[in-house]
């Protein structure tokens, strides 16, 4: 170990890691599969903006695949599907004040 | 060994601080709290573009808006432009998480390469925003206040002034049945700039002297308003082309007290101050990634044993991605 107990104070990660916790590890099959999807994703998007006209259920389609894409980005590049179950949690709840947030607006204009 | 008990010891105090939160560093769980707390300041300002654009009842159309790409095509190219600026950032992203699992080995020379990949991701997109900002600026895209920012006195001269510039404008026709239209505003029309609140439904007359109700979409959504329909898109002088809800064109001169170029104004407001908001996370990502950059190339995280550096730098970088992804639905695509 490094000498410098700064370095040991900030090595929490690696020591977690040597006492048997669990430690998000990627791997770069899952990160290219995923920026395959990712890509698609938005080219599906592009299809539907030039292949369908202006329409409600368009507009679900691009937040469905909105809502997907920036799902697969939380879980796999940011790691919080492989993260500890508590940190995850912490961060994943709160996002309800967001839905809540969303469906103040709606009925906000909804007067 | 002595040292590191004493490094125990220290850190019992409630005020010393401990090695690990929720299983990860400090660092890392604030960094994430970090990101939660920007993704609600994101809800916040994408929720209120939601609200304005909800309420309007016409819209700037976005495939007219964004019609251009820089040497290629002035115009006529809808969402091509955009398009490429979301790959370079979703590729910025692919190279960030290599960068991280590269960490992850200690493949110090995979680091230096990928992380410059991010970097040079992050200036593109940061270039071509840019020149998005530039381009529609020049177009007449604009920040600027809206009727409902106006006092009573601006409020009412604005209207009045949009009435009689409508009548001049009429009469440059020497169209004899125009020339004759009665632009005065109604008492009611007045009553509404007096409350200075459109909750009530305003009678206001067009050229052709025929009366109409306009609502307040907070009441009863665009009831009794609609604009003329037309077939071509009909720009107005900002190179706006306006689309009602249904998605049909609309002529925006159809009657100019009842459409000044609020919606256009509000749709540069909220564009230039969202894609601002973002860009500059971009802007500061590039920069801490440049920092972590020159660690890496220092070597600084070789000698410390682990590249968790890297890996929280990524997780902001991603968030911009995912905000991105928000961004790029709601203003471009939507």
């Amino acid at each position: 170990m490094s000498g410098n107990p700064h370095d040991m104070v900030n090595d929490g990660h690696y020591e977690a890691e040597a006492h048997g916790l669990h430690v998000p590890h990627s791997n770069k099959a899952e990160i290219w599969k995923v920026f395959i999807v990712l890509f698609l994703l938005t080219a599906v998007e592009f299809v539907f903006a030039f292949a369908m006209e202006k329409s409600v259920w368009r507009t679900v389609i691009f937040l469905a695949l909105t809502v997907f894409k920036a799902a697969g980005i939380v879980a796999y590049f940011m790691h919080v599907k492989h993260e500890l179950k508590r940190l995850a949690y912490s961060i994943l709840l709160p996002l309800i004040f967001i839905v809540y947030l969303v469906a103040l607006i709606i009925i906000e204009t909804q007067g | 060994m002595s040292t590191e008990i004493s490094l125990d010891q220290s850190q019992t105090g409630p005020w010393e601080g401990r090695k690990l939160a929720l299983g990860v560093t400090y660092g890392k769980m604030m960094m994430w709290f970090f990101l939660l707390s920007d993704a609600f300041t994101f809800s916040a300002f994408l929720t209120g573009y939601g609200y304005f654009r909800f309420i309007s009842t016409t819209w700037p159309n976005p495939e007219v808006v964004f019609q251009s790409v820089p040497v290629v095509a002035a115009h006529g190219a809808p969402l091509v432009f955009v398009g490429i600026m979301t790959f370079i950032l979703i590729a910025s992203s692919l190279t960030m998480v290599l960068a991280v699992e590269a960490g992850h080995r200690h493949d110090n020379n995979a680091v230096k390469k990928f992380m410059v990949y991010t970097v040079v991701g992050g200036l593109m997109f940061l270039s071509c925003q840019a020149y998005e900002w530039n381009h529609l600026i020049h177009q007449g895209l604009k920040l600027g206040l809206t009727a409902g920012d106006f006092a009573y006195e601006t409020e009412l001269a604005e209207a009045q002034h949009h009435a009689h510039h409508g009548a001049e404008a009429e009469e440059a026709h020497s169209d004899a049945h125009h020339a004759e239209a009665n632009h005065e505003l109604s008492a009611e029309a007045k009553g509404w700039i007096a409350e200075r609140r459109i909750f009530y439904p305003v009678v206001l007359t067009d050229a052709d002297g025929k009366e109409h109700e306009i609502w307040d979409a907070n009441t009863e959504g665009d009831k009794g308003f609609e604009l003329p329909v037309v077939s071509e898109p009909i720009l107005d002088k900002h190179g706006v082309a306006y689309m009602d809800r249904a998605g049909n064109y609309v002529n925006p001169e159809g009657y100019e007290v009842a459409l000044p170029s609020g919606e256009t104004t509000q749709f540069g407001n909220l564009f230039f101050f969202i894609t601002g908001f973002h860009g500059f996370h971009v802007f500061t990502g590039v920069l801490i990634l440049i920092i972590i950059m020159i660690n890496v190339f220092k070597g600084t995280y070789i000698k410390r044993g682990h590249y968790e550096m890297v890996e929280k730098v990524g997780l902001y970088w991603h968030f911009v991605d995912l905000v991105w992804v928000f961004v790029f639905t709601l203003f471009y695509l939507i």
